[in-house]
């Protein structure tokens, strides 16, 4: 038994040495991001790139597994190795990496957005600056552009590069709902109408949180009041009362009279497959079409975004601190942002998410090929869904929202 | 030399008694550490927060009723069918299809049941069928609804067959002359029960029920798949707190499991105290074979109701997997594609990679257990000593403890040691919830068997290797048939652990497949939940066959 209690202590001393920090790693960085881009897209030859990214879509998978990896391949000799992995789940792993002190990973390219990148740029868990570097985001991408310069109020400052940008939609079944509500106030009253058949994802969900952060935009009148001041609570409180209100007014009417919601996206999906809700919701506006085409989602499945505003964001890709090669990450996203492979991405074929490149900084034969893509009968038309845009906020909201819920929403009886 | 004769135990014990403290320890050292905030301004604040809260008061005790309601459901039903269809569950395959429900995940079992009973599953629909119901809101909310029925369901459903796998071993020990005393002196089946069973199955009967008490109330899967929005199992919440996108709550998360694991590991602590007397007399058998009576019919009843429990389920899956297009109130499905399996088969380039990793990761993890659950097993099973009950509960703790809790200071640990991100690091700890099995599961072998046959054999000169190789392996065999299925299922079904410490650059099917579980793809689901319960079917059978090939005859 001692034997056991001194192999604690001695761990417990070694976990608790694990303070010091390491240069060598920080001027190899600075060395690499000096480095003109032939000399970097030479020195990632024949490596191997891991790319962690989310894994439960099938049709990413396939653009990442048999588009993706082949050509980058055959132009750049990179082998690309996708490891399917939760975002909370790699940057846990990072944490613990960077708390050990470990200089050479396993992870080059991170694939994140919102509170996880806060979360990672925060703990000085990333490599960069690096997206100014490369040449397809200063060919391609307007760097003015709000959306990429924030990630959800977060500055970017080149710690990732825009991958693509996804719209809030919802969906409804056209056989079943003839006239989709256009606003928060309409929903109501179609929930009214139509006890049992509506309900959203708990908040602390992705999409749910997304549903309740445009009721909130309601509530504060204007996405501007919460957007140029950054997150503060004391105003998020003062002005939330009409989204509890309006949240507690529906809640008898909704699906199993509000006392319980689906967990996540995932429950509310198959809620709408077997016709138990009529509604279903998320980003992407073209999620439906995937959807539809295996089966999951009726043929007659068309999507709509109110009027009050549609929230849109970006998503992006990262590099590890101690991603072990750096510049084979880096050509590979250099890869994954040229116009081949975004106009690729955008098919539904695939993906069917849109660019984050800006149409107009294309080629003309690319804009060609742009205006011939037909996204499917789900998706709205690009103009409606550019008027109603809104942008995100701050990360914070996100968390405060999730907590709030419960008191003012899940607990009042 | 002296020392080495009186404390053989200890030597036995400490192989298995290091790896679990040096493993359990950093880790919990770690959540310790981090509940307190030690690396910024340590205090005990989390903790009065958290004891003073709502949420983590009625989470816990939320839990704990679950718990109890499942376990003890599970352990009463498990008993019943035990002590009435022993002599059929005897046999391979009526054995193999009881257990059947342990080679899914609990998440797959829970899906499982999702599907035959929801609002929308298929008994709703058969009812619509036959026209006793019109609308699937009629059906009875049995899942996502504030009692947690569906969590205790699937619990239970999965839980009998654990306790079949337990006490089958008791009941093939029973004498069967006590009974038919009992009978001859006017006892009716209570008293057998009472007087023969209750001794020999009690002792197992307490271990069991903490075994199945402490994983439900620290398991994540089951609750956040099937549970309702408020109350959240308290498991759920320290996930959220976990793995949610404010780093700060992670403090709180840390400080709740340090709570539950303190609170289950005092429970077991003093449950073990309090029945160590009861188990002295098992090793006191002589390891004489029973006889056992044919099947009757009601025994061949109770194992179609076993059989039909097991079957239903897995039948439905199996045509899930293979539909296209199901509407209500049908009875078989409209369309069909094997568009699930294609995904799983031929869009999945790294298929083969992670059927390989993981059958090798399973072996070696066999392996290990093995090698250090053996003596273990022995040294608590013949010998009495000072502290017995206290290293008992350490070398159940790994399986007491909620895996995030002791996952970050292990992984931080096998980052120094150079383990983490690779499959050598994987195996040991996957060692985290097989082990204490293994020498639960051998320990009630070496008690079968019995001390007397060894003192024998070594008083007629045998040396003590060659005396377990052809005296005790032999007579073990049952016992390693169950917990290489055992061990099997639950080293393929970590998805947390494996994907933390092999970080991704070890691909096994877990970390391939477990993403697929979060779309409302149905068909890719099923199929996914029958290939994963294919392998550890494979693997136990590629081992039943090199046991046929190594062992002698007779000791099948």
């Amino acid at each position: 038994m001692k034997k056991g209690f001194i192999l604690i202590f001695v761990i417990a001393l070694f976990i608790l040495s694990a303070c010091s920090n390491s240069f060598d790693a920080t001027k190899k960085a600075e060395t690499l991001l000096n480095k003109n881009w032939s000399e970097i897209e030479k020195e990632s030859m024949n490596k191997t790139v891991r790319m962690y990214m989310w894994g439960g879509d099938t049709g990413i998978n396939q653009y990442i597994d048999e588009w993706v990896a082949p050509r980058l391949k055959s132009d750049h000799g990179i082998t690309l190795k996708r490891v399917p992995m939760d975002a909370p789940e790699f940057l846990k792993k990072l944490a613990n990496e960077k708390r050990a002190d470990q200089d050479k990973g396993n992870m080059d390219i991170i694939w994140i957005n919102g509170e996880n990148f806060k979360n990672a740029k925060e703990n000085g868990l990333l490599f960069g600056p690096f997206a100014n570097k490369l040449p397809n985001v200063n060919k391609y991408v307007d760097t003015k552009d709000l959306n990429v310069q924030y990630d959800f109020g977060t500055e970017v400052e080149n710690m990732e590069a825009p991958w693509g940008k996804v719209q809030f939609a919802y969906q409804y079944d056209e056989a079943k709902v003839t006239n989709p509500p256009q606003t928060f106030e309409e929903l109501k009253t179609w929930v009214k109408d139509n006890p049992g058949k509506f309900t959203y994802p708990d908040p602390t969900d992705f999409t749910g949180n997304a549903f309740l952060r445009q009721l909130f935009y309601v509530s504060v009148g204007d996405v501007k009041n919460i957007l140029d001041t950054g997150y503060d609570e004391s105003y998020a409180n003062k002005n939330s009362t009409y989204m509890w209100e309006y949240l507690n007014e529906i809640k008898p009417y909704l699906w199993r009279q509000g006392k319980t919601y689906p967990n996540d996206l995932t429950e509310l999906d198959r809620l709408f497959s077997k016709g138990e809700v009529y509604l279903t919701m998320g980003y992407n506006e073209a999620r439906a079409e995937k959807l539809i085409e295996k089966n999951i989602f009726p043929r007659t499945t068309k999507s709509f975004v109110m009027k009050s505003g549609s929230l849109g964001n970006t998503h992006f890709l990262a590099i590890p601190y101690n991603s072990p090669n750096k510049a084979g990450a880096m050509t590979t996203i250099n890869f994954l942002l040229s116009p081949d492979a975004q106009l690729t991405k955008l098919q539904s074929t695939y993906w069917g998410e849109n660019m984050s490149l800006d149409p107009n900084k294309l080629s003309k034969k690319d804009q060609q090929k742009l205006k011939s893509i037909d996204r499917g009968n789900s998706v709205l038309p690009a103009e409606t869904l550019k008027q109603y845009l809104q942008p995100e906020v701050d990360a914070q909201y996100v968390t405060w929202l999730k907590e709030n819920w419960i008191h003012e929403v899940v607990q009042k009886k | 030399m002296k020392w080495y004769k009186k404390n053989n135990h200890y030597l036995l014990l400490s192989p298995a008694l290091i790896f679990t403290v040096c493993l359990v320890g950093c880790g919990l050292i770690m959540a310790f550490l981090e509940s307190i905030r030690a690396f910024e301004s340590p205090s005990f604040d989390t903790y009065q927060e958290l004891l003073a809260g709502e949420t983590f008061i009625t989470s816990l005790l939320y839990s704990l009723c679950i718990a109890l309601f499942s376990t003890l459901i599970s352990i009463i039903i498990g008993l019943l069918l035990v002590r009435s269809t022993f002599p059929v569950l005897k046999r391979l395959f009526p054995k193999l299809i009881a257990w059947t429900p342990m080679v899914f995940p609990h998440f797959v079992w829970g899906y499982m049941l999702f599907l035959l009973f929801s609002q929308s599953g298929y008994f709703s629909s058969l009812l619509n069928l036959i026209g006793l119901m019109d609308d699937k809101v009629n059906f009875p909310i049995l899942f996502k609804d504030p009692f947690g029925i569906g969590i205790i369901l699937t619990y239970v459903w999965k839980e009998v067959p654990f306790v079949i796998l337990i006490l089958m071993p008791v009941y093939e020990q029973l004498s069967r002359s006590q009974k038919e005393l009992v009978y001859t002196l006017g006892g009716k089946s209570w008293d057998v029960f009472w007087h023969v069973e209750r001794p020999y199955v009690f002792p197992v009967l307490y271990e069991t029920f903490f075994i199945i008490f402490t994983f439900v109330v620290s398991a994540y899967e089951v609750p956040a798949l099937l549970g309702a929005t408020y109350p959240k199992m308290i498991s759920v919440l320290t996930f959220d707190w976990f793995f949610g996108s404010d780093w700060t709550k992670q403090p709180d998360a840390f400080a709740a499991m340090i709570l539950l694991t303190l609170m289950t590991v005092f429970i077991v602590f003093i449950l073990f105290t309090l029945t160590k007397n009861r188990r002295i007399f098992l090793i006191q058998t002589n390891g004489e074979n029973k006889e056992y009576s044919k099947a009757k019919k009601y025994e061949k009843l109770f194992f179609l109701l076993i059989a039909i429990s097991t079957f239903l389920p897995l039948t439905l899956v199996f045509i899930t997997s293979l539909t296209k297009k199901w509407e209500y109130g049908h009875l078989l499905p409209d369309f069909i594609s094997t568009r699930g399996w294609h995904v799983l088969l031929v869009n999945s380039p790294q298929l083969q990679e992670a059927v390989l990793t993981s059958m090798g990761i399973c072996i070696l993890v066999l392996i290990i257990n093995l090698l250090l659950g053996i003596p273990a097993a022995k040294g608590l099973a013949f010998y009495e000593f000072r502290g017995k009950s206290l290293i008992e509960t350490i070398l159940l703790t790994p399986i007491l403890i909620p895996a995030i809790a002791i996952a970050m200071g292990v992984h931080l640990t096998f980052i120094r040691l150079g383990l983490a991100n690779h499959w050598s690091g994987v195996a040991l700890v996957h060692l985290l919830p097989t082990l204490p099995y293994t020498i639960k599961i051998l320990r009630a072998g070496y008690e079968r068997i019995g001390k007397q046959q060894e003192e024998v054999a070594i008083s007629l000169g045998g040396h003590p290797l060659r005396i377990f190789q052809s005296v005790y392996l032999p007579q073990l065999m049952p016992s390693i048939r169950s917990l290489v299925f055992l061990v099997t299922v639950i080293s393929l079904s970590q998805y947390f652990l494996t994907a933390l410490i092999g970080g991704g650059a070890v691909t096994t099917m877990a970390i391939l497949f477990f993403p697929y579980f979060k779309t409302a793809d149905d068909s890719v689901i099923a199929s996914f939940s029958i290939l994963f319960a294919i392998i550890p079917i494979v693997i136990y059978l590629m081992v039943e066959v090199i046991f046929r090939l190594i062992l002698p005859k007779q000791t099948r």
